[in-house]
């Protein structure tokens, strides 16, 4: 098991290397690796495939100029994530407009037989577009991506602390508008 | 799926089903388009600049030199900090009396997310007691008002006595779903904050009334907490952002600071002002600009006469957003002090660490603010502001995301948020004296997480 872990270290390791030295075909294994991660988050934040995927290529661009300033290949997955992330806010706030809720596609996957006390997609989407960018930012990083306030501290400019008081009041918010909304 | 399942594991679910929905892409398509459009960038521009005096490749290299080289900024910094504060540069004897330390009033949510409530405690840490109000409270600065903002469909001030017994609500925003930026006047009988209004509409419909769809921009407005119309103090087309803090009213209630967007053109990422209006003539001044965002814990001198805030000194310039995504760390931001007038800004602190909140004490005497070295927790220092500090460098205090001034001005309330593990906290409520020389006093402990910066009541000396 050990050895396993030391073995994707090293191929994740190499596989970061080349595409900073310009490796076109180690790049191309980053992006099957990491452009479903980073989709997800960006959906999140901007709510519209569209925006989603203008997000997503820009991160992109930006990663293939700035992985040589990558300090630490391991921590290339949040690197990619939180720009993504980032991006995905700027797309918002550049075009000025709330996250559209498609209801159809929505209301399809939460026809699945969900039980009582699950979320409807709905009614998630619709309070998702009440909150700030910045605030969607950190619940995909949180929720979808999985960091953890720490992580995420180091790639918005927050303190640990911060993240978690902010993350604590959204949830707040989200809870008395989808529970009790 | 068990139906005790708590509400943060039901939205991380929710979530999860969510991004299921996230568009496909064609890998080496994305892989592709990104390397061409990246490909002149890569090449050259300020990232192949910056190569020619770096070697390509991972790591930072050379650790002790840059600590040393921190260690040397950071001297010369204090030595000069020490030097203006001893020319008396700050020095100023109108400063109004301190209060006494009265009721704190703080808001948190449990660990396992029952409601959010508020409570005031004594100023010993006794008498610790709910009360019915929303939530982040504030005292007048008088101390005869706390007002606490309430969600109920839309946005309410909740208006109490000060011992937290309800009086009444103003509507700040109807329909309101994203947290809202109030401030209430020294004297509590107004409050300004910011409302949004509709991404197409040039103004929020009525005076009196709040908008039912929620937009990107925002106006600011003052309304008497007594009830009666409010009044726009400024228009959305000065104000181009959502990325705003707080109104800051001077302690004459006569004017409000605030910090808002501009856009200068010059392709920086983001550039900021400092403006200051005021409140009945509504005649705005744009006091500075600065990069990036500001706004986080402006403060007014107690005397009105200065502002104190963070700030990133004008130098290299911050990329074009596509460059300046989360991999370029943002510059440490340093304390700058500006009079009111807009005259005399400058660099207060000037270090290598990220600077941030500065508060005067209420006497003037001091000027407390948050610093961190690169990558370390913020903890919390204070400069005497009144004549020169003996005995060199500012006292270095506690960690705390924030800090609160007692009235007396002698001591600061802090925050220590420990871990009880998987995701649930325990946020304790201490005092300190403002020197950092005696041991911490424990006022409150809560299973959960303060969710906003307390107030502590200002009672009459």
């Amino acid at each position: 098991m050990m050895d396993l872990a030391v073995q994707d270290a090293a191929a994740l390791d190499t596989t970061v290397r080349l595409a900073a030295q310009g490796d076109e075909a180690a790049f191309t294994r980053l992006v099957s690796q990491h452009r479903a991660a980073m989709a997800s988050v960006a959906f999140v934040i901007c709510g519209d495939p569209e925006a989603t995927r203008d997000a997503v290529q820009t991160a992109w661009s930006i990663a293939w100029r700035r992985l040589p300033t990558l300090r630490d290949p391991e921590q290339v997955r949040p690197w990619l994530i939180a720009i993504a992330a980032n991006e995905a806010r700027q797309v918002i706030r550049r075009q000025r407009r709330r996250p559209v809720v498609d209801i159809s596609k929505a209301a399809q996957h939460d026809a699945g037989g969900d039980p009582a006390d699950a979320i409807g997609l709905v009614d998630l989407q619709r309070a998702l577009a009440h909150l700030k960018p910045d605030d969607r930012r950190l619940l995909a990083l949180r929720f979808v991506a999985g960091l953890d306030s720490t992580e995420i501290a180091r790639h918005t400019g927050l303190s640990a602390s911060g993240v978690r008081s902010r993350l604590a009041r959204v949830i707040d918010r989200l809870r008395t508008d989808i529970d009790h909304g | 799926m068990d139906s005790d399942m708590t509400f943060e594991a039901r939205l991380g679910d929710a979530l999860g089903r969510l991004a299921e929905l996230a568009p496909t892409m064609d890998d080496a398509a994305v892989a592709r388009q990104a390397i061409v459009a990246g490909e002149s960038a890569r090449s050259g521009g300020w990232l192949a600049s910056l190569r020619n005096g770096a070697p390509r490749g991972f790591g930072l290299g050379r650790p002790m030199l840059r600590a040393a080289y921190l260690l040397i900024i950071l001297a010369l910094v204090l030595v000069a900090i020490l030097a203006a504060i001893a020319g008396g540069a700050f020095r100023n004897d109108s400063f109004p009396s301190s209060g006494r330390n009265g009721a704190i009033a703080f808001t948190f949510g449990g660990n396992n997310h029952e409601p959010v409530v508020t409570h005031l405690v004594n100023p010993d840490g006794k008498g610790d007691r709910p009360i019915d109000a929303g939530r982040c409270p504030t005292y007048s600065r008088d101390g005869s008002v706390l007002a606490s903002l309430s969600y109920d469909g839309s946005a309410y001030l909740a208006v109490s006595a000060a011992n937290g017994d309800p009086v009444g609500r103003v509507l700040l925003v109807e329909g309101s779903l994203t947290s809202v930026s109030y401030a209430l006047s020294p004297e509590g009988t107004r409050v300004a904050w910011f409302k949004p209004i509709p991404a197409n509409a040039a103004e929020s419909p009525s005076p009196d009334g709040g908008s039912a769809t929620i937009g990107d921009r925002l106006e600011l407005w003052v309304a008497p907490i007594a009830g009666g119309p409010g009044t726009r103090i400024v228009t959305a087309s000065n104000l181009l952002d959502d990325a705003y803090e707080s109104p800051l009213w001077s302690p004459d209630g006569g004017r409000i600071a605030f910090a808002g967007s501009v856009a200068d053109g010059s392709g920086e990422r983001h550039r900021s002002a400092i403006y200051v209006v005021d409140v009945d003539d509504a005649e705005l001044r744009r006091l500075t600009t600065r990069p990036a965002l500001l706004g986080d814990g402006m403060s007014w001198s107690p005397d009105g006469r200065f502002l104190a805030y963070p700030g990133l000194p004008d130098g290299a310039p911050i990329p074009p957003s596509s460059d300046a995504n989360p991999p370029v760390a943002y510059p440490p931001r340093d304390v700058f002090l500006i009079g009111a007038d807009g005259s005399g800004d400058r660099n207060l602190t000037n270090t290598p660490a990220s600077e941030s909140q500065p508060d005067w004490s209420p006497d003037g005497a001091y000027l407390a603010f948050g610093t961190a070295a690169d990558g370390e927790a913020h903890r919390i220092t204070a400069i005497h502001m009144n004549g020169p500090t003996p005995g060199g460098p500012p006292a270095l205090g506690p960690e705390s995301e924030w800090f609160v001034w007692s009235p007396d001005g002698t001591a600061l309330l802090w925050l220590e948020v420990s871990s009880l593990g998987s995701e649930k906290y325990r946020s304790t409520l201490h005092s300190v004296d403002r020197d950092f020389r005696q041991a911490p006093l424990t006022l409150q402990a809560v299973d959960g997480l303060i969710v906003c910066k307390p107030s502590w009541q200002r009672l009459e000396p």
